[in-house]
C-alpha cells in the first residue's frame, strides 16, 4: 500500500469508528458534544501514531510470547503521559474528558492497529496508518458529536443553533440516542461504501482473533474464507 | 536445545523489564515537567472559582475551616484590607456521585453566588442545576430562603445534593461566626 492509500485507508475504507466500529465506547460516551468527540478524538491520535511508531521500530526486539504486554506498557505509557500534558496545558479539555481519557489505553483501535498493522510494517508506513485511523476516529467522533449535540441541546460547538423556543431532546445526550445516531451513521457509510463497490465487512481488521490467524489480511478479505 | 529454550525464556521477560524500566523514566520525566503547569491551572481555577461566587472581592486567603462534615475549605474574601465575605466549599451526594459546590457567603450569612465545580449528573437533566441561569436564583437567600427554592424538575436527588451542600456551608459559616472566625 503505498502512503495515500495508508493515509485515506483509515478515514474511509476502514473508519474505525464506522467500519471497523472500534472504540465504541468513548465514541458513545464523549460525543454528548462536538468539542469533546473533536479533543477524545486527536487525544486519541496523539497516543495512536505514538505508540504505532514506537511499535513499528522496536517490532524485531519484542519477543512472541510477551508482545501483548509490551504494547499495553508503551500504550498505557503515551495515554498517561498525553493526560499530563492535557491536565497542564489545556485544563478545560482535560475535565471534559474525565475518566474516558483514560479509558484510551483500552480503546480497541489502538492495540488493535498496533497488532494488526504496526507489526508489520515499517515506522514510516505505521506513522501514516496512526495518522489516518487518527484522522478518521477524529472526523467520525466529530460528526456524531455535532449531531448528537444540535438535537439533544440545540447548540453545535456551543453555538445555540435551535431557537430557545424549540425543546431539544435530552435523549440524544444519553446512551440509547448515541447509539442511535451511530446506528444510522454506519449505515449511511455502509451505503456509501457498496455504491463505491468496496466490500461491506472488512472482517480481519477488527477479529479479536486477528493476531493469532495466519490468514489476517488486510482490507477487502473475502468473508468466506476465514477459517473463524 | 535446552540452551535455546532457556536463551527464549529469559529473553521475553527481560525485554518486558526494560521497556517497563524505559516507559516509567519516560513517565516520571513527564511528571517533572509538568507538575508546576498542573499545580498553577488548578490554582487558576480556583480562584477563579471564589471570584465567580463573590465579586467584590479582589484576593483570597485560606482561612481555618470549622471542623463540619462535607467542608473541604474556607477561604476568607478581601476588599482592600476589609473582610467582605467568606468563600465555602462543600461536597455532598448527588445523583450520579459526589458533588462539590464552592458558595460565597457575605457577612450576614447570605449567599453571594455559588457554582458547582464537580459533579456526576445526568446531561440535560442533573446538569441543569450547574447551570448559572439556575443558580443566580440563590443570590442574597440566607438559609431558609436556600432551602426553600425550587428544584429542577426532573432532577429531585440532584437538586437535593445542591441543598445539602450549601446546609453545610451554612452550617460552617454559623460556627466560624461562633467562634469568631468571621
Amino acid at each position: 500500500m503505498n502512503a495515500k492509500n495508508i493515509l485515506l485507508n483509515g478515514i474511509v475504507k476502514e473508519n474505525p469508528v464506522l467500519v471497523l466500529a472500534l472504540g465504541t465506547c468513548a465514541t458513545i460516551a464523549v460525543t454528548t458534544q462536538a468539542v469533546n468527540g473533536l479533543g477524545m478524538g486527536l487525544a486519541t491520535m496523539a497516543v495512536l501514531i505514538c505508540s504505532n511508531v514506537v511499535v513499528a521500530a522496536l517490532k524485531d526486539l519484542i519477543p512472541d510470547e510477551v508482545h501483548i504486554p509490551c504494547y499495553i506498557v508503551i500504550i498505557a505509557g503515551f495515554v498517561t503521559i498525553v493526560g499530563f500534558l492535557l491536565e497542564a496545558f489545556a485544563p478545560g479539555l482535560y475535565d471534559a474528558l474525565g475518566v474516558f481519557l483514560a479509558l484510551i489505553v483500552v480503546n480497541c483501535l489502538i492495540l488493535g492497529r498496533a497488532e494488526m498493522f504496526a507489526a508489520k510494517h515499517k515506522v514510516g508506513e505505521a506513522f501514516l496508518d496512526g495518522l489516518g485511523m487518527g484522522l478518521g476516529f477524529t472526523l467520525a467522533l466529530t460528526a456524531i458529536g455535532i449531531i448528537r449535540e444540535l438535537l439533544g441541546s440545540g447548540t453545535v460547538f456551543g453555538w445555540q443553533l435551535l431557537p430557545q423556543a424549540v425543546s431539544p431532546m435530552s435523549i440524544f445526550l444519553l446512551g440509547p440516542g448515541g447509539f442511535f445516531v451511530f446506528g444510522c451513521m454506519i449505515a449511511l457509510v455502509n451505503r456509501i461504501n457498496v455504491k463505491r463497490g468496496l466490500p461491506l465487512r472488512n472482517a480481519c481488521a477488527s477479529c479479536p482473533k486477528v493476531g493469532f490467524c495466519g490468514n489476517a489480511g488486510e482490507a477487502g478479505r473475502e468473508v468466506e474464507s476465514c477459517p473463524k | 536445545m535446552t540452551e535455546n529454550k532457556t536463551k527464549m525464556s529469559l529473553r521475553a521477560p527481560l525485554v518486558l523489564l526494560l521497556i517497563c524500566l524505559c516507559v516509567t523514566l519516560l513517565l516520571a520525566l513527564t511528571h517533572n515537567l509538568t507538575a508546576p503547569f498542573i499545580a498553577e491551572a488548578r490554582e487558576r481555577t480556583a480562584v477563579e472559582t471564589r471570584a465567580g461566587v463573590c465579586p467584590e472581592a479582589d484576593r483570597f486567603a485560606e482561612a481555618k475551616a470549622p471542623a463540619v462534615e462535607g467542608l473541604d475549605s474556607v477561604y476568607l474574601a478581601y476588599a482592600g484590607d476589609a473582610v467582605c465575605g467568606t468563600v465555602f466549599t462543600a461536597r455532598s451526594q448527588g445523583f450520579g456521585g459526589e458533588m462539590t459546590v464552592v458558595c460565597g457567603l457575605d457577612e450576614e450569612g447570605r449567599l453571594t453566588g455559588c457554582r458547582i465545580t464537580r459533579h456526576s449528573e445526568t446531561p440535560g437533566l442533573g446538569t441543569k442545576v450547574a447551570d448559572d441561569a439556575y443558580l443566580a436564583g440563590y443570590a442574597g437567600a440566607g438559609r431558609d430562603e436556600a432551602a426553600a427554592m425550587d428544584g429542577v424538575t426532573g432532577a429531585t436527588f440532584t437538586s437535593k445534593g445542591l441543598k445539602e451542600a450549601l446546609a453545610i456551608c451554612f452550617n460552617a459559616w454559623d460556627a466560624g461566626r461562633k467562634e469568631g472566625l468571621w
